[in-house]
Order: C-alpha cells, then structure tokens, then sequence
C-alpha cells in the first residue's frame, strides 16, 4: 500500500469554475482535461454525500461560489485500470 | 443574517465532506474501496461502528440476507421466441399465466453478486435485492443465447462461479469436452501413416 506524505499534496484548496445545474460529469470535465485524472479515478465527495454519476451538483447542495466539493482520487491499481486503458 | 446562514451551511458543508474523506482514507488502508464505505455508513447510520469494521462483521450477514431476500422473490421464466423472458412475480401474487415457474429456491445467488449489487444500490437493501435478481436475469439470458438451457444447470454455474458468466460457461461447457479428455489417453495406436496416399 502507497500513501503520500501530507507535504506532497496542496494543501490549499483548487478553485473550480462550474456550472452547479450541470451533471456530476461535468465536473469531471475540467479535472480530466485540465489536470489528467481519468474520470474513473474520480470520487466526489459533496457534504455527507458521495457522488454518483450524471447526479447535479445542485442536487449536492452545491449553491454558490465558496461551496466545497472535495475530490478523492483512487490509484489506476485500485480501480484495475493499466496505462493503455488510461 | 443571511450572509450568516450562508457562511454556516458552508462550514457544515466543509466539515462534512472532510469527515467522509476522513473515513474513505481510513478504509483504503485496509483495502475498502470509497462506495463500499459510504454504501456502509448508511447501513449503519445508528451506530458509530468504524465502516472498516462494519465491512468485516456485519456486511457477510447482510449480504446473505439479501441473497435469502432475493430467493424469496418468485422467478417466473417465460420460453418465448427470443429466449427466455423472465418475470419477476412477488411471493403471493398470482402468476400472470400458468407457465413452468422456477421456484425461489431455484435461484442461487452468490455474495458475490450480492456485494456487486448492494454496491449499485448505494447500500440500500431493497434496491440492491431488485438490482440482484435483475443482474441474474441478464446472465441466465446470455447463457441461454449461448445453448445452456437447462435452468438449474446455469443457476448452479452462476453459484459458483460468483455470478461470473465466463466462470459459468465454463463449468458448463466442461462436461460436454469429457469425451475429448477421455480420448486424450486413448491406447489405440497411431493409424499408420501411408506413405502411398
């Protein structure tokens, strides 16, 4: 099992600029293109909610700007997925 | 005031989101995987039981509970032109028509697909049972498209392959290579090769 040091990670929050009436996927959008994280790797945590797909953000509770959203990201090895797949 | 409410739902929000993010890293040290905690947490939403620890010891019982939930449904399997049309009939209701049904009995689920299920439902029981029965549907078709259609035959496979069709199929296909298996140590020589043909 690999974990990362809490110093190898930003420990300040990332500001995303979304659109709240839009499907859970497209939050994975930006993350996906602008940052490189396959959607599969992608968990969404909204308040005590973890996301499901094609869920709104609205329907999170995802308000206004401020709200978080806190994204867990799984390891390709966990979610059984190799490079090519990728 | 109202900027007041805002800063508070906010802050919930916040804090919320990290205890579950809390308790999804917690997990993954002993190899849970994030819609297994959360599917666990509102299982057991009265205690305050670690999901780690819920997984362990109450989940096995759980799953077993809606494999017996989804037996107790009655499967009613139609022959019709394009295979099998399964329908499913709850205990006490009346078949639509008098067709060869399989009694519950019949189905045998596995944790397996239990688990698959209750994870699709997002821990909710009765979701997960529905989701169960229709996941098996979905398989006891395609193993009928492929010529299996004894139906205890498949159900028993799909048991033990843990509701795998691949496993399923071949367990079944198995026996029907027995002939070959027997000739592989057959004494009977080579016929001889002729060199004139």
């Amino acid at each position: 099992s690999v974990s990362i040091s809490s110093q190898a990670y930003p420990q300040d929050s990332i500001r995303l600029w979304v659109g709240v009436e839009d499907a859970q996927s497209d939050a994975y959008i930006p993350i996906n293109r602008d940052f490189g994280f396959s959607p599969l790797l992608q968990r969404w945590v909204i308040g005590k909610r973890l996301a499901r797909d094609r869920e709104t953000l609205y329907s999170h509770g995802i308000r206004q700007s401020g709200d978080t959203a806190f994204l867990f990201i799984r390891s390709a090895h966990a979610v059984h997925l190799t490079r090519q797949q990728y | 005031p109202r900027l007041n409410t805002d800063l508070r739902r906010q802050k919930t929000m916040r804090e919320d989101g990290l205890a579950l993010i809390h308790q999804i890293r917690e997990a993954e040290k002993c190899g849970i995987s994030p819609e297994e905690v959360y599917a666990a947490i509102l299982c057991s939403s009265s205690n305050n039981t670690k999901p780690c620890d819920w997984v362990t010891s109450e989940l096995p019982h759980l799953l077993d509970e809606i494999c017996a939930m989804a037996a107790s449904v009655q499967l009613n399997y139609k022959a019709g032109d394009c295979g099998i049309q399964p329908t499913v009939v709850r205990d006490g209701e009346e078949p639509e028509q008098s067709v060869p049904s399989v009694p519950g009995e019949g189905v045998k689920l596995s944790r397996a697909e239990a688990k698959l299920a209750w994870l699709a439902a997002g821990g909710d029981t009765d979701r997960a049972v529905k989701q169960l029965l229709r996941d098996r549907q979905h398989k006891m078709k395609e193993l009928h498209s492929l010529g299996f259609r004894d139906l205890s035959q498949c159900e028993e496979a799909l048991r033990l392959s843990g509701g795998e069709v691949k496993g399923a199929l071949s367990l079944l296909q198995r026996p029907l290579l027995e002939p070959f298996h027997q000739r592989i140590w057959n004494d009977q020589p080579e016929p001889p090769v002729d060199p004139k043909n």
